[in-house]
């Protein structure tokens, strides 16, 4: 690890103001669960880390009203999976985050880093292999060992076949929730969770649109009473893993029927993946079985695995069919 | 007070001391997601004298720990084009947590072998992480009824052996 000048920043301008220089140089710094290891591992290596734990004005309380639920971008996941309202009026969040790491990364690991967080890919992390995200010249899992690895948008078009791996970006983009963002003038904008995300381009090797912006929160808006929430994980063992695959479905019932749909998956995609042909078909349907059937077969329907990731297909199929049986209940 | 000196003793020439153990695992299998958990793992294993039980138990629940992870979990992955592991790391590399392990049952034998040695004893240090995982492979085949050859028994291979076989 490579020395770094630590900055605490009082308030978010500040703490944009002191993000001087290209990208790389200046980082900001919340829980750290994800950025300190990647320093460790020298696949950054910042010369200033702004923590912004103690901004004044980036709030890490959660607030809810009749209007929906406001999360501070410093909330950790441990306050996301334990808080009351949460729990009672967005189950699947709360689900999502007590699915995530430890007890002890949840307790460090914020919201807006989880948003933010870079791929698991082991090529990425190692910096023996200086990948095309890290800055090189090639991806060098899609030929090598992609079991974790990308079955949407992985092929040769793109640069990277890493997964984004939020367990709660997919609950996100299910519940319609919004990320707002401050940039150094003070000036805020709220654009939906989905639209925080686009997969890495040349221009831009990252899996989030920001300018000189922060988190400053994410808001999620008021549900109706017949919305049902299910988010499904799947790990290589039971606790303590990123995502092989994950599902966040949300169904909004009128009378049994199904009058607005959202499937997004996580782990299989660069960024939270949505199944837009799969919502498609359960528009105006029930969650009876052939439906939900049919929707698990369309959300993978478009899948391109690579050469050691083909099992993400029939798991993905089956996380989607056990989320949307258990709504249906 | 009296004293005394003991010892083991030589192992006899004209015999080969062996442990000899048997172990049932009962598993539940999700053929969609190939999610595979280990509900119960009786392991019974003829150590000859016990003689700290509570010792014998914990190499048993260790052993079998152990033998879980290389049945289901443990995998060290190399990149093929430069040989650089992937797996380097307990981040990576995937050992069992407290949630991965099931409730071990030690079946106690304790039969003192006379013949392997002056204490009737014999060592159970490795042993219970043997037949661990031919047993979840077995007890997989129970249920689902494929065959999964090589381990660990990864929901990759599990869901592949699934697919060849036409289950789902």
């Amino acid at each position: 690890m490579r020395p770094f000048e630590y900055r605490r920043a009082a308030h978010s301008r500040e703490a944009i103001a002191l993000c001087t220089g290209p990208e790389e140089e200046a980082k900001l710094l919340a829980g750290g669960t994800d950025l300190i290891p990647l320093m460790k591992d020298g696949v950054l290596h910042p010369r200033r880390l702004v923590d912004i734990k103690r901004a004044a004005d980036v709030p890490g309380d959660i607030r809810a009203s009749d209007h929906g639920i406001t999360i501070g971008a410093l909330a950790t996941l441990a306050d996301v999976a334990d808080h009351a309202a949460i729990s009672s009026h967005a189950a699947m969040l709360a689900e999502a985050a007590q699915a995530a790491a430890t007890p002890q990364l949840r307790a460090m690991a914020t919201v807006g880093g989880n948003l933010l967080q870079r791929p698991r890919c082991w090529y990425y992390r190692n910096s023996h292999f200086h990948c095309w995200l890290a800055g090189g010249e090639r991806c060098q899992a899609r030929e090598g060992r992609n079991d974790r690895h990308a079955i949407f948008e992985s092929d040769d078009e793109n640069p990277c076949c890493a997964v984004h791996p939020s367990d709660l970006a997919p609950c996100l983009v299910a519940l319609d929730a919004q990320v707002l963002l401050r940039d150094e003038d003070g000036a805020e904008r709220a654009l939906p969770v989905e639209h925080l995300f686009a997969p890495p381009s040349p221009e831009r090797r990252t899996e989030t649109r920001l300018g000189r912006e922060i988190v400053v929160e994410v808001r999620l808006p008021a549900l109706s009473p017949g919305t049902r929430g299910c988010f499904r994980k799947a790990m290589s063992r039971s606790a303590w893993g990123f995502a092989l695959s994950s599902v966040a479905a949300r169904v909004d019932l009128e009378d049994g029927r199904i009058a607005e749909a959202r499937l997004v998956l996580g782990g299989v995609a660069s960024v939270p993946w949505r199944a837009r042909q799969a919502e498609q078909a359960l528009r105006e349907r029930s969650l009876a079985g052939d439906v939900v059937r049919r929707a698990a077969d369309l959300a993978v329907a478009d899948a391109r695995p690579l050469g050691h990731n083909a099992y993400k297909v029939p798991l993905t199929r089956g996380l989607v069919i056990e989320a949307l049986d258990a709504m249906s209940r | 007070m009296p004293t005394g000196e003991g010892l083991r003793g030589d192992n006899p020439a004209d015999k080969s001391v062996r442990t000899f153990g048997v172990q049932i695992a009962e598993v539940a299998v999700d053929p969609g997601t190939g999610r595979v958990t280990v509900e119960r793992l009786v392991a019974a294993h003829d150590c000859g004298r016990i003689i700290n039980p509570r010792l014998v138990d914990s190499q048993i629940a260790g052993g079998v720990t152990q033998g879980l992870g290389f049945a289901l979990l443990e995998e060290r992955l190399v990149d093929d084009a430069s040989g650089v592991p992937l797996t380097a790391n307990l981040e990576e590399y995937h050992v069992p947590t407290i949630a991965d392990v099931t409730r071990v049952r030690h079946a106690v034998v304790d039969e003192p072998d006379f013949a392997a040695n002056a204490i009737a004893a014999k060592g159970i240090g490795e042993p219970p992480m043997i037949p661990v995982a031919p047993a979840v492979a077995n007890a997989i085949f129970d249920a689902v009824g494929v065959r999964v050859t090589e381990t660990p028994i990864t929901r990759a291979r599990l869901l592949a052996a699934l697919a060849r076989a036409g289950v789902s």
